[in-house]
C-alpha cells in the first residue's frame, strides 16, 4: 500500500518522471503513427485493388482466353459465383482535346457485367452524388445541373453516347487524373481550366498497334470515342493511367474478335475462332477468395477440355485478387513489418530512460528507503515502490502516446499540408517565442541568475531561428508536400488508426518501463538501512 | 501487538543483549566498536545510554532494532532470539515490537504528517489487510498526533513544521503500532533545551503509561530523568551512577 502511495507521491513532486512519461509517450506515438500510416496505406491499396478486380482473376498471358462469354455462361450456373466478366487489356496512345498525346492502359469491358463484378459504376465521377466533392468553392463544376449529371451517369454506365440524331457512338471513361482539367493542386483539390470539363468534349482518339498480325506489316488501329464520364478508384496510379472502353472496340484494337480461318488462297476453311479476352474477372457469392479460386479453376479446366481449348500451364493463371496484386501489396506489407521492427527499438529507449531516471531517484531516496526498512519494510516491498512507479509511468506514457498518435494520425492531412506549406501564423508564433526568450534573457541578466539566461537563449535560438527558416522557405517557394499523391498513389495520406498496433505498443511500453525499473528497484531493496540512516 | 502494560511485572525482561560484538572493516583496518555488550531492558523501564561520540551508542541501538546484525552475541526479545527468527519474523519484529526515533527525525518529505505516521502501519500489512484496518490505523495516528499537539496539522508537509513538531510526528510514527520498546537515538540532539524538554515530557508521559525506552544521549541532565543509566566505554556497557 505504501508502495503505491509513495509511487504516486514521487510522481507528483518531481519533474523528471514527467519527462520520462513524455519520452515514453513520444516513443509510443512514433510507432503508432508510422505503423498506422503504413497499415492505412496497405488497406487503401487493397481496397482500391479489390474495387477494380473482383475476387478472382483468370489470365492466360498475352494470348488471352478463348470464348470467355461461353465459359462465363457456364460458370454462372454455379451457385457460388455471383458474377463474371471478360476484360480486354491493351496499351494505346490517347489524343486529348487539348492536343496532347499520351499513353494509357485500355480496359475493354462489358459495362454491365463489369459493374456487377467490380462495382465500377460506384467509381464514376460525374453523377448527381459523385461530383462536386473536391471542387473548390468558385469552381463552376459545382453547379452542373442534375439533369446533365444524370445523363452522364447513364452514359458512363453504358460506355456509349446516343447523339440527338439517334446514332450511338462508343464511349470512353477516363481515369480522373488523366485530363489536365483535373490536376490536383497542393491542397488536394482541383482547379478548373477555363470553363470545360472532360465529358462534354469532342471525341478522343485511341491508337494502338494490334499484336499477333502475322505475315503483315502491323497497321495501327485508331478509334474515336465520345468521352462520356470519368472515374476515380482512389488509387492515383490507376486513375492517371487507365481508360475504359466497350469490349467490342477493345477487341478490334487487339485482334481478339471472332476470326475465320483462311487457307493459303485466302478462302475461309469454315473453321471459326471465337472472340477472346485478356482476362476474366469473377466475383464469388461471399465465399472466401481461395475457395472461389478453386471453383473457377476446376470449372475452367473442365470447360476447356470439353471445348477443345489447350491450356498452357506455363502461362494460364487463376488467382485471387490478392495474389494478382501481390507484386504491389507485398513490398508495402514487408515495409510495414520492417518499420514495426525498427521502431520497436524505441522500447529500449523507454527502458533506458526509466532506468536512468529511477537510478537517480533511488540514490536521492536512499534515506527514506532506510527509514522504511527500519519500520519493517521487506526488500520486495521496497522494490515494489519502484516497480509500481515504473508501471505508473509506463501506463501514463502509453496513454499519452496513444492519444498523441491518434491526434497525429487523425489530422495527418492537415499536418502534411502544414509541413508542406507552413502557415504564416507559425512564423508569428515562433517570433513571439523568440521575443519571450529575449525577455527571459534580459531578466536573467538583471537578477544575475544563469538559468533564465540559458532558457532565454534557447528560446531565442528556436523561435527566431526556426521562424526565419520557415519564412525563408516560404519566401523562396522551397516548401514541398511530403505526402505527394503522385508518389504515394493516393490523394490523401491514410488516416486510419491501427488500434491493434496502438494496443501492442502501449503494452510494450509498460512492459519495458517496468524492465527499466527493475534494476534500480533491486538496488533500492538492497540498501543497507544503517548506511542509509547515517546520512544525516 | 503487545500494548504497553501498566501492571506489568517490573522484573520481566523485554530485551536482552549478551556478548554483542560488532567490528567494522574499512579496507584492512578493523574498527571494533562493540566488544561484548551485555544489556537488559526491563518491562516499563526507561534506560539511558551515555557515551562519548564514536563510542558505539548508535551501533548498539541498530543492533537492538535489527537494522544490523552482531558478529557475535545474541539479542533475545521476550525469550525469542533474533538470530533464530526467520526473515519475515524479523521484519514483523521491526514493525511491531520496535519503534525508532532518530536525532534528525527522518520523515518522508513527500508524505504529509498523517501519512508519515500511518506509513508505519501500512508497511506491516499487505494492501488487502491494510484496507480492512485502515480506519483503525488512521484513528490511532490521529489520536497520537492530537495528544502531541498536532491535531490540526495532518495535511502539512514535514518541511512546513518546526524541528520540535517534526520530532513529535516521528514519535507518533514510532508509537503508532504500539511497540514494546522505543529506541531513541538522541531524540533532542537537534533541538534547543526548551523544545527538547517538551519532547522528553511527551516521552516521559508514555513511559509513565508503561512504555519501555532505550534512549541514547550525551546530556547528563536528560539521563537524570531516566530509571537507569548505562555508559558505553571501550565497546562495553557499564553501569553509571551520577556521582562518578
Ligand atoms: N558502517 C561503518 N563503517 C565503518 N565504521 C563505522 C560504521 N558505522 C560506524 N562506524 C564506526 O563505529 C564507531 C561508532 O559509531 P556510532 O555511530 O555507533 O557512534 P556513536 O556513539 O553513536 O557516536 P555519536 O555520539 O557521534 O553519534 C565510530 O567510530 C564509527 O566511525
Ligand atoms: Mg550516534
Amino acid at each position: 500500500m505504501y508502495a503505491l502511495l509513495l509511487a504516486f507521491r514521487y510522481l507528483r513532486t518531481r519533474m523528471i518522471p514527467l519527462v520520462a512519461i513524455g519520452a515514453v509517450g513520444l516513443c509510443v506515438a512514433l510507432v503508432v503513427v508510422v505503423v498506422s500510416v503504413m497499415s492505412g496505406f496497405l488497406y487503401q491499396v487493397e481496397q482500391a485493388g479489390k474495387t477494380l478486380i473482383g475476387d478472382v482473376v483468370v489470365t492466360n498471358g498475352l494470348r488471352g482466353l478463348p470464348d470467355p462469354e461461353g465459359f462465363i455462361a457456364e460458370l454462372k450456373q454455379n451457385e457460388a459465383i455471383a458474377a463474371a466478366t471478360p476484360v480486354v487489356e491493351t496499351f494505346a496512345t490517347i489524343r486529348m482535346p487539348y492536343d496532347e498525346v499520351r499513353g494509357v492502359q485500355v480496359w475493354g469491358v462489358d459495362p454491365k457485367s463489369f459493374d456487377e463484378v467490380t462495382g465500377f459504376a460506384q467509381t464514376l465521377h460525374w453523377t448527381p452524388e459523385g461530383s462536386g466533392t473536391d471542387w473548390s468553392e468558385a469552381d463552376f463544376r459545382r453547379d452542373l445541373s442534375p439533369e446533365l449529371l444524370m445523363g452522364l451517369e447513364e452514359e458512363g454506365r453504358a460506355l456509349a453516347r446516343t447523339e440527338p440524331d439517334g446514332t450511338v457512338r462508343p464511349g470512353i471513361c477516363l481515369g480522373l487524373e488523366i485530363s489536365i482539367g483535373n490536376k490536383r493542386n497542393d491542397e488536394g483539390t482541383y482547379d478548373p481550366v477555363n470553363r470545360w470539363f472532360m465529358p462534354v468534349q469532342e471525341p478522343v482518339v485511341l491508337t494502338t498497334i494490334p499484336p499477333d498480325t502475322l505475315n503483315t506489316t502491323p497497321e495501327p488501329v485508331s478509334i474515336a470515342f465520345a468521352p462520356v464520364n470519368e472515374f476515380s478508384c482512389g488509387l492515383i496510379l490507376i486513375d492517371k493511367e487507365r481508360v475504359f472502353v466497350p469490349l467490342a472496340e477493345a477487341r478490334r484494337m487487339t485482334n481478339m474478335t471472332v476470326a475465320e480461318e483462311v487457307d493459303e488462297e485466302g478462302l475461309p476453311t469454315g473453321k471459326v475462332f471465337p472472340a477472346r479476352s485478356s482476362k476474366i474477372l469473377v466475383r464469388g457469392n461471399g465465399l472466401p477468395e481461395a475457395q472461389v479460386r478453386e471453383i473457377v479453376d476446376v470449372a475452367y479446366r473442365e470447360w476447356a477440355e470439353r471445348e477443345g481449348h489447350v491450356i498452357n500451364p506455363m502461362i494460364f493463371r487463376v488467382q485471387t485478387w490478392r495474389e494478382n496484386q501481390a507484386s504491389f501489396l507485398q513490398p508495402v506489407e514487408n515495409e510495414r513489418e520492417l518499420m514495426r521492427t525498427l521502431f520497436s527499438l524505441v522500447y529500449l529507449v523507454c527502458a533506458g530512460l526509466v532506468l536512468a531516471i529511477f537510478h537517480a531517484i533511488v540514490t536521492e531516496k536512499t534515506r527514506d528507503i532506510g527509514v522504511l526498512r527500519a519500520l519493517g519494510a521487506t526488500r520486495p516491498g521496497i522494490a515494489m515502490i519502484f516497480v509500481q512507479y515504473g508501471v505508473v509511468i509506463g501506463i501514463l506514457g502509453a496513454i499519452l502516446g496513444v492519444l498523441l498518435g491518434w491526434a497525429v494520425v487523425h489530422n495527418i492531412s492537415l499536418i502534411n499540408q502544414a509541413i508542406g506549406d507552413p502557415p504564416m501564423a507559425a512564423v508569428f508564433v515562433l517570433g513571439a517565442v523568440g521575443v519571450v526568450g529575449l525577455w527571459r534573457f534580459a531578466s536573467g541578466f538583471h537578477s544575475g541568475f544563469l538559468a533564465p539566461r540559458v532558457l532565454g537563449a534557447g528560446l531565442i535560438l528556436v523561435g527566431f531561428g526556426l521562424g526565419a527558416a520557415i519564412w525563408y522557405i516560404k519566401a523562396n517557394g522551397l516548401s514541398r508536400v511530403i505526402w505527394d499523391p503522385a508518389v504515394y498513389y493516393f490523394a490523401e495520406p491514410p488516416n486510419r488508426m491501427d488500434w491493434w498496433t496502438a494496443l501492442t505498443t502501449a503494452i510494450g511500453a509498460v512492459v519495458f518501463s517496468v524492465v527499466g525499473a527493475v534494476f534500480p528497484a533491486a538496488r533500492a531493496a538492497d540498501v543497507d538501512p544503517v548506511e542509509a540512516l547515517r546520512h544525516d | 501487538m503487545t500494548e504497553p502494560n501498566m501492571n506489568a511485572n517490573a522484573s520481566t525482561t523485554v530485551l536482552q543483549a549478551t556478548g554483542l560484538h560488532r567490528t567494522y572493516r574499512m579496507g584492512r583496518v578493523e574498527v571494533p566498536v562493540l566488544r561484548g555488550v551485555d544489556l537488559q531492558v526491563q518491562e516499563g523501564e526507561w534506560l539511558c545510554v551515555l557515551g562519548s561520540s564514536g563510542s558505539g551508542k548508535s551501533t548498539l541501538l541498530h543492533q537492538l532494532g535489527d537494522l544490523d546484525r552482531p558478529d557475535r552475541g545474541h539479542i533475545v526479545w521476550r525469550g525469542q532470539s533474533l538470530t533464530d527468527m526467520r526473515r519475515r519474523e524479523r521484519e514483523t519484529y521491526r514493525n511491531r515490537a520496535i519503534g525508532f526515533v532518530f536525532q534528525s527525525y527522518h520523515l518522508m518529505p513527500e508524505l504529509n504528517v498523517l501519512e508519515n505516521v500511518m506509513v508505519a502501519s501500512m508497511v506491516g500489512h499487505d494492501p488487502f489487510a491494510w484496507r480492512s484496518m485502515r480506519d483503525e490505523a488512521s484513528a490511532r495516528a490521529e489520536e497520537l498526533l492530537d495528544a502531541f499537539g498536532l491535531g490540526h496539522r495532518f495535511e502539512h508537509r514535514p518541511a512546513e513544521l518546526s524541528g520540535g513538531e517534526r520530532q513529535r510526528v516521528a514519535m507518533a510514527r514510532a508509537l503508532v503500532n504500539g511497540p514494546d520498546v522505543v529506541l531513541a537515538d538522541e531524540p533532542t540532539g537537534n533541538l534547543d533545551t526548551k523544545t527538547g524538554d517538551d519532547i522528553l515530557d511527551v516521552l516521559a508521559e508514555r513511559h509513565r503509561l508503561g512504555l519501555s525506552m532505550v534512549m541514547v544521549t550525551h546530556d547528563p541532565t536528560i539521563a537524570a530523568r531516566a530509571d537507569r543509566v548505562v555508559k558505553m566505554v571501550d565497546g562495553v556497557v557499564v553501569e553509571h551512577n551520577a556521582s562518578t
